[in-house]
């Protein structure tokens, strides 16, 4: 009984962790990858389409890549080793928003892309600022731009490899579910290992169908 | 009488990638009443609106519009018509929104030109689900709902039937009365008799012009004028 109850707490510590550090994540990344998407839409310059191209290639960065990189700016020798972030969540989340920035913000290039053809001559007849043009896009494609944050936060929930270099996977502290599944498995606990990963799919799926029943996706006629 | 001339267009040329749309082009208009752009299909009719409008930029040339008709105070009605992802009424707040108009003159001002144009019952509703005739109503409520003091129409009604076509015609008559000046592209001779006092003739990109409108139909001004003419 004892053992059934720390299991389940030890659950319910790490789902509860998993999904504060991912949609944290999730959310930073948002706001600084849909108003860049959006603004890089409909600004021509230069170097437009390095940025678009180095974006692209950025969406399948490898995360452990993105976990060692934190974790030498984060180590105590390294740039920023004094805020003293390394094995915590905050440490997490940064190395999710490295993650999944590229991944949003390219998404929401598209997106916005596709509308700011739509909508160019009209929002130049109408004398709209720069500002205003960013903030009609991110409205008016609300609906692909929440996409885009669900294929962050898919990307971001399954993550492991960066999280466990600059997490620790400590009990209590910084163990999530991806690390745990992963510590279960090396253990040889597999069938903990398994629903632990249950639970994880079921909690991506709640997020999404939430997401889309909260915003009313696919029920707004054509759009 | 005298009206005096406003809105000059100096030897402007407007090229893309190399190619010459529109040029060069030397006329004076009034400030005041509906001048019609009339023309052969591609001859450079759009782009001269797209031009005075500030959508296309001249590659040389001069463009000298009053200051009462600065951007700000401009509108143009597409012949395709742009609608943003929103509902009727969000459609219609748009360009106030923008102006920075405070919310409750925003809803009144909304309220009052969807009744002028038969649209204060379909406010709610998405403006992708209303008809050509209604969309093309909307997008004109959209540009007046500003009162612009110059409106471009680039062929409004090419896509409507006659109800449709004389409910904008009307609305048209309406604001050019009340002193704003309106620039109308159009194919439809008919309706140029209807509306314009004057007429830009656009061949090739070539611009000919102003010239009353009976004058035009009289007496063509030139073998391409009338080649046009006989052909529409």
């Amino acid at each position: 009984m004892g053992h059934e109850y720390t299991l389940w707490v030890g659950l319910f510590e790490v789902t509860i962790l998993s999904l504060q550090v991912t949609l944290t994540a999730t959310v930073l990344a948002s706001l600084i990858g849909m108003p860049f998407g959006a603004w890089l839409a409909l600004t021509r310059f230069g170097a437009r389409r390095w940025i678009i191209a180095t974006l692209n290639a950025l969406m399948g960065i490898p995360p452990v890549v993105v976990g060692l990189i934190v974790y030498v700016m984060l180590s105590r020798s390294g740039p920023i080793g004094v805020l003293n972030l390394l094995f915590t969540p905050t440490a997490m989340v940064i190395a999710q928003v490295i993650i999944i920035l590229p991944l949003i913000a390219s998404l929401a290039h598209q997106a916005c892309r596709d509308l700011w053809a739509e909508y160019h001559d009209l929002l130049i007849s109408l004398g709209s600022k720069k500002m205003q043009r960013i903030q009609v896009l991110l409205w008016d494609g609300r609906r692909a731009l929440l996409t885009a944050a669900l294929a962050g936060f898919g990307r971001a929930i399954g993550e492991v490899g960066a999280i466990m270099i600059v997490g620790g996977n400590i009990d209590h502290a910084t163990r999530v579910l991806t690390t745990s599944i992963a510590l279960e498995t090396s253990k040889g606990n597999l069938g903990f290992a398994l629903a632990l990963g249950g639970v994880l799919i079921v909690l991506s799926l709640t997020v999404s169908f939430a997401v889309h029943g909260l915003s009313r996706t696919e029920r707004a006629s054509r759009w | 009488m005298v009206e005096s001339i406003m809105i000059k267009v100096e030897e402007v040329v407007v090229e893309r990638r190399g190619r010459r749309l529109l040029g060069p082009a030397t006329f004076s208009i009034n400030d005041k009443g509906i001048t019609a752009v009339i023309g052969p299909n591609g001859a450079g009719k759009s782009t001269l609106l797209r031009l005075m409008h500030g959508l296309e930029r001249a590659r040389y040339g001069q463009l000298n519009l009053p200051i009462h008709m600065n951007s700000q105070q401009q509108a143009f009605l597409f012949q395709h018509p742009i609608l943003l992802r929103r509902s009727v009424q969000q459609n219609l707040i748009l360009p106030l929104k923008l102006r920075g108009v405070p919310t409750e003159i925003r809803e009144q001002e909304v309220v009052k030109i969807a009744t002028e144009f038969g649209l204060n019952k379909l406010l709610e509703q998405d403006a992708f689900l209303l008809s050509g005739g209604e969309k093309q109503k909307l997008t004109l409520a959209r540009a007046l709902i500003i009162k612009p003091n110059l409106l471009f129409l680039d062929e409004p009604s090419a896509n409507l039937d006659r109800p449709s076509t004389l409910i904008i015609e009307n609305a048209v008559k309406v604001v050019a009365d009340q002193g704003c000046k309106v620039i109308l592209a159009s194919h439809s001779m008919a309706q140029v008799k209807r509306l314009a006092e004057d007429v830009l003739f656009i061949s090739d990109g070539v611009v000919h012009g102003p010239f009353f409108v009976q004058d035009f139909l009289q007496k063509p001004p030139t073998e391409s004028a009338q080649d046009w003419l006989e052909d529409i």
